[in-house]
C-alpha cells in the first residue's frame, strides 16, 4: 500500500512506537529491544489465545519479532505500529495453525488443543453445566469456561475479539489488521459476542437463578 | 421535521447496534437513539446487559507473562539473523559482474558442475549415490539425539543423570523459589524442551521423514540449529551422546530421566559459562556436589539480595508512615524530652535534638517512631493498624510475607518482621561487625537498620545476566582489562562490567553511529589520577576515587553512601582485612567452551542486562 509522506510523518509524530520502529529501520538495536520488551507480553498472550497453545506462544511471538526485524527496511509508517505488528502476528498465528493442522496435531479433547480441536457447543455446555453444582464462580473454573468460549469462536472472530478486548483497538484499526472493512468488523464482532454470550450467559446466570425461573 | 425512526427489529442489526454502542463505535445520534430505546425497552436493556457482562468476564482469561529470558533470547535470535544477512552470497560475487572474463570462466565451471551433477543424478537413479542416502539415513537415526543435543551435552553421563534423578536437588531448587513457576518450566508449566519437541524417538525412522516435512517454520529453524551444533561436535562426542540417548531410552524410568535432564539443562544454562565449564569438567562422582554447592551459593546471594530489598522497602514504607503521623511522634518526643531532661543532661540533649530534627529529617523521625514502638513493646502511638500492616507486607517479597503471616495479630507480625529483617541484616554484615551488632540494644539495631535501608540496595544481577557478563569477561576483554579487574571481588567485577557495558548514546556527528546488536567491546576508562597499580595496594574500605565506591564490601558502603560518622551506626573505618575476602577466581584465557552457547533458541537464552532482575525462580 502506497503511503504518502504526509501520512507517514503524521504517524511518526503521533505514535512513539512508530518512531521506535523508524529507529529499528536504521539498525538501532536499543530501539528494537525496547519494542520487544514493550510488546512481548501482549504478543505472547495474543498468540496463546489465538492458537490455544501456551507452550508455543513464546516461540510464535519470537517469530513475529523476527519478521518485524526482517521487514524493517521495508517499513513505512502507513498506520499505527500496533496495526502493523498485529497484522504480522495474525499471519504468523495462521501459518502456525495451518502447520499444526497439517501435522494433525488436533487433540480431540479440545481442552488441550483449544481452537484446533473445535469443541462442539454441546460439549461446551456440558462442560459448563458439569461445574454448576458448586454454583460458585470459582476463578479457575471461570477461566476455564472463558477459555472454552473463546476457543469456540472461529479464527477471525477470535482475532477480532482479542484485538478489541485486550488491545483496545477501534474497528478501523482492527479492519486494517484483518484487511477488511470496518463494517465487516462490526458485524464480525457482533456475531462473536453473540456466540460468547450463548456460552457464557448460562454459566453466569445459572448460579443466581434457578432453571425454573429461566424457563 | 424529523419523525422518530422505527426501532431496529432485526436481531442481527440490534445486536450490531448494541455491540457498537458498548464498544464506543456508535455515532452521537446513534447513541441517543439507542439510549432512548433502552429507557423504555426492558428486553433490549437486558440484552445489552448480557452482552456487557459476558464481555467483562473475558477479563478472567489467564494472562501469560514473558519468560524473563524472552527479550534477551529474541535479541539473540535477531542478532543471528542480522549476522546471516550481513554475509549474503551476492556480496562475495559482486566483483565478478565487472569482469567479463570471470563471467566466462564461471560459466565454464558451471557447465562442468552441471554436467557432473547430471551424471551424479543418473548414477543416483541407478542406486549409485549410496553415500548421500546413508547420510540421510544417519540423520534420520540421529534426529532424537539432535533434538535434545543441548540436554544431552549438559548431562553428559547416564550415571550422573541417574544420581541427579535420585537426588532432591531439582526439587529443592523449585521449592526455594518465591515464584510458583518452576525454573525449568515454561509458562505453560511444561518442561521447556518437551513442550515443543517432536519426540522423534517415539517415531520410526520412516515416520521421522514425514515429521520433518510437516514441521512449522520455527521448529525447522530450531532443529537446523541443533543439527549444526551436533555436526560441530567431534565424532567421539557424537557417539557418546548417541550412547547416552540409548541408555536413557533403555532405562525403565526414561520419561523421568528425560524430564530431569531437561530441568537440569535449563538450570545449567542459566549459570555463568565458567561455572558450566567447571561442572562439565568435574568427575561424575563429584559433579553433583559441585552442582549443589553452586546452587547453594546462588541461593545465598539471592537471599541476601531479597533481604536487603525487604529492608529497603520496609524503611521506605516506615518513612511514609512516620511522615503521615509526624504530629503524634513529635508530641511523644516532647513528652519524652520533658521526662528525661532531669535524668541526664546528655540524653536530654540528644532527645531535644531528635525532637527538633524530627520535623525535617525523615530518617530520624522514623527512628524515633520505631524506638517508641520498641519501648512500648508493640507498634502503637502511632498505631500500626491491621490495614497498614497489610499494606506494608504487600511491598515485601513473597517469602518474607509468607513468613510474617505465620504470626497472627499486628503486634506479633511486626515483631516477626523485625526479627526477619534483623536476621537478614546481620547475615549481610561483615564478620568483624557481627560482634558489635550482637551487643547492640534493639533500639540501636533498629536505628542502624533504618539508616542502612534508607537507600536502595544495588540491583541484583540475574543468573542469566551474570552468565552473559562472564562471557563478555572471558571472551571480549583484553588481558590488560582483565588484569585490571582480577583483584576485585566477584560482585565488584560484575558491577564494573554492568557499568561499563551500559549503552552509551552516540554523540551528534559520532562516526560510530548507532550501536550494533553485538555488544560493543567494552572500553574501560582509565582513571586520570589513580592508576590501577595504586589500587592493588589499596586497603579494604578505602575509597575508589574513580567511582566513589569503597573497596570493602560491607553492606552500608555498597549503597555508595558517604560515611558521615553517624553515631547511630557502627561506621568506623574498617580494619585492614585483606585475607577476609577470598581472592577472585583467576580466569585464564581459554578457547570458547566446547558446548557452544545456543544463541537463537528461546529454550536457552540469556537475559539482557536491561531486563528486570531475575526473580528467585532460578
Amino acid at each position: 500500500m502506497a503511503v504518502s509522506e504526509s501520512s507517514a510523518l503524521s504517524y511518526e509524530v503521533q505514535d512513539p512506537d512508530v518512531r521506535l520502529m523508524m529507529q529499528v529501520r536504521d539498525d538501532d538495536a536499543t530501539a528494537f529491544e525496547t519494542l520487544v520488551v514493550r510488546y512481548q507480553n501482549r504478543l505472547i498472550n495474543l498468540m496463546n489465545h489465538l492458537t490455544g497453545r501456551s507452550d508455543l506462544a513464546e516461540d510464535l511471538a519470537q517469530e513475529v519479532f523476527l519478521r518485524v526485524y526482517r521487514a524493517r527496511k521495508q517499513y513505512k509508517p502507513g498506520a499505527k505500529f500496533t496495526t502493523w505488528l498485529f497484522t504480522i502476528a495474525g499471519n504468523v498465528a495462521s501459518n502456525a495453525r495451518r502447520s499444526m493442522a497439517r501435522r494433525r496435531e488436533v487433540n480431540l479433547d479440545g481442552r488441550e488443543s483449544g481452537p484446533l480441536g473445535a469443541s462442539p457447543l454441546e460439549q461446551i455446555v456440558l462442560a459448563a453445566s458439569g461445574q454448576m453444582p458448586t454454583r460458585q464462580l470459582d476463578k479457575s473454573e471461570t477461566q476455564q469456561i472463558v477459555q472454552i468460549a473463546i476457543s469456540a469462536l472461529n479464527e477471525r472472530q477470535r482475532m477480532a475479539v482479542l484485538l478489541s478486548k485486550f488491545e483496545g483497538m477501534c474497528y478501523d484499526d482492527i479492519a486494517q489488521v484483518m484487511e477488511t472493512s470496518p463494517q465487516a468488523i462490526k458485524s464480525l464482532l457482533s456475531r462473536a459476542r453473540a456466540a460468547l454470550r450463548e456460552v457464557l450467559l448460562p454459566y453466569l446466570e445459572e448460579g443466581n437463578q434457578p432453571p425454573a425461573t429461566n424457563a | 421535521m424529523n419523525s422518530p425512526k422505527p426501532p431496529v427489529t432485526d436481531p442481527q442489526k440490534a445486536s450490531e447496534l448494541i455491540v457498537a454502542y458498548l464498544d464506543g463505535e456508535l455515532s452521537a445520534a446513534g447513541c441517543q437513539e439507542l439510549e432512548e430505546r433502552l429507557s423504555h425497552d426492558a428486553a433490549f436493556r437486558d440484552q445489552l446487559n448480557s452482552y456487557r457482562r459476558t464481555w467483562d468476564i473475558l477479563d478472567e482469561l489467564p494472562t501469560t507473562m514473558a519468560d524473563d529470558r524472552f527479550a534477551a533470547s529474541t535479541i539473540e535470535l535477531v542478532a543471528v539473523a542480522a549476522s546471516d544477512a550481513e554475509h549474503p552470497a551476492s556480496r562475495h560475487w559482486s566483483w565478478i559482474a565487472h569482469r567479463p572474463w570471470a563471467v566466462a570462466l564461471l560459466g565454464l565451471c558451471c557447465s562442468f558442475l552441471l554436467g557432473f551433477l547430471i551424471v551424479s543424478a543418473v548414477a543416483a537413479m541407478f542406486g549409485g549415490d549410496e553415500s548421500q542416502a546413508s547420510r540421510n539415513q544417519q540423520l534420520l537415526q540421529d534426529l532424537p539425539v539432535i533434538e535434545r543435543v543441548e540436554i544431552y551435552q549438559a548431562v553428559g553421563d547416564i550415571e550422573f543423570l541417574r544420581a541427579l534423578a535420585k537426588s532432591d536437588f531439582l526439587d529443592s531448587l523449585s521449592q526455594s523459589t518465591d515464584n510458583l513457576k518452576k525454573p525449568n518450566q515454561s509458562s505453560a508449566g511444561e518442561p521447556r524442551s518437551q513442550s515443543t519437541e517432536v519426540r522423534f524417538a517415539s517415531l520410526s525412522v520412516e515416520d521421522r521423514r514425514g515429521a520433518i516435512e510437516s514441521l512449522a517454520d520455527f521448529q525447522t529453524r530450531k532443529l537446523q540449529q541443533r543439527r549444526r551444533i551436533f555436526a560441530g561436535l567431534e565424532r567421539s562426542t557424537q557417539q557418546q551422546l548417541r550412547e547416552l540417548h540409548q541408555a536413557i531410552q533403555d532405562d525403565p524410568q526414561h520419561e523421568q530421566l528425560i524430564t530431569v535432564a531437561d530441568r537440569y539443562q535449563h538450570w545449567l544454562s542459566q549459570q555463568p559459562s565458567n561455572q558450566q565449564l567447571a561442572i562439565a569438567s568435574a568427575d561424575v562422582e563429584n559433579r553433583l556436589d559441585h552442582v549443589r554447592q553452586l546452587a547453594a551459593d546462588r541461593k545465598s546471594r539471592q537471599d541476601r539480595s531479597r533481604s536487603a530489598n525487604d529492608l529497603h522497602e520496609t524503611v521506605r514504607w516506615l518513612n511514609h508512615f512516620a511522615r503521615d503521623h509526624r504530629r503524634e511522634i513529635q508530641q511523644r518526643l516532647r513528652r519524652a524530652q520533658q521526662q528525661r531532661s532531669g535524668e541526664s543532661k546528655h540524653r536530654g540533649k540528644a532527645w531535644k535534638t531528635l525532637g527538633a530534627l524530627g520535623a525535617g529529617n525523615g530518617r530520624l523521625l522514623t527512628i524515633a517512631m520505631v524506638n517508641a514502638w520498641i519501648e512500648d513493646g508493640e507498634p502503637r502511638d502511632p498505631q500500626l493498624t491491621k490495614r497498614a500492616m497489610e499494606h506494608l507486607l504487600e511491598s515485601l517479597s513473597p517469602a518474607t510475607r509468607r513468613e510474617v503471616l505465620k504470626s497472627t495479630g499486628v503486634k506479633n507480625q511486626w515483631h516477626a518482621l523485625v526479627t526477619l529483617l534483623e536476621a537478614g541484616y546481620a547475615a549481610r554484615l561483615p564478620e568483624r561487625k557481627r560482634a558489635s551488632w550482637e551487643r547492640k540494644t534493639p533500639a540501636e539495631r533498629m536505628a542502624e537498620m533504618v539508616q542502612a535501608g534508607h537507600k536502595p540496595p544495588p540491583r541484583e544481577i540475574s543468573a542469566t545476566e551474570e552468565r552473559r557478563l562472564w562471557r563478555v569477561y572471558e571472551e571480549e576483554l583484553s588481558d590488560q582489562q582483565r588484569q585490571e579487574l582480577e583483584h576485585l571481588s566477584r560482585e565488584e567485577i560484575l558491577e564494573r562490567l554492568v557499568e561499563e557495558l551500559k549503552p552509551r548514546r552516540p554523540q551528534a556527528g559520532d562516526p560510530r553511529g548507532k550501536p550494533e546488536f553485538r555488544p560493543p567491546r567494552p572500553e574501560f576508562r582509565r582513571p586520570k589520577n589513580n592508576p590501577p597499580e595504586r589500587r592493588r595496594g589499596a586497603r579494604p574500605g578505602e575509597r575508589d576515587n574513580r567511582r566513589g565506591r569503597p573497596f570493602d564490601d560491607e553492606p552500608f558502603d555498597e549503597d555508595g553512601r558517604s560515611d558521615d560518622g553517624d553515631s547511630l551506626g557502627d561506621r568506623g573505618p574498617p580494619p585492614r582485612d585483606a585475607d577476609r575476602r577470598a581472592p577472585p577466581p583467576r580466569r585464564k584465557r581459554r578457547p570458547p567452551p566446547e558446548r557452544p552457547v545456543r544463541p537463537a533458541s528461546p529454550d536457552d537464552s540469556s537475559t539482557s542486562p536491561t531486563t528486570a532482575s531475575e526473580d528467585s525462580s532460578s
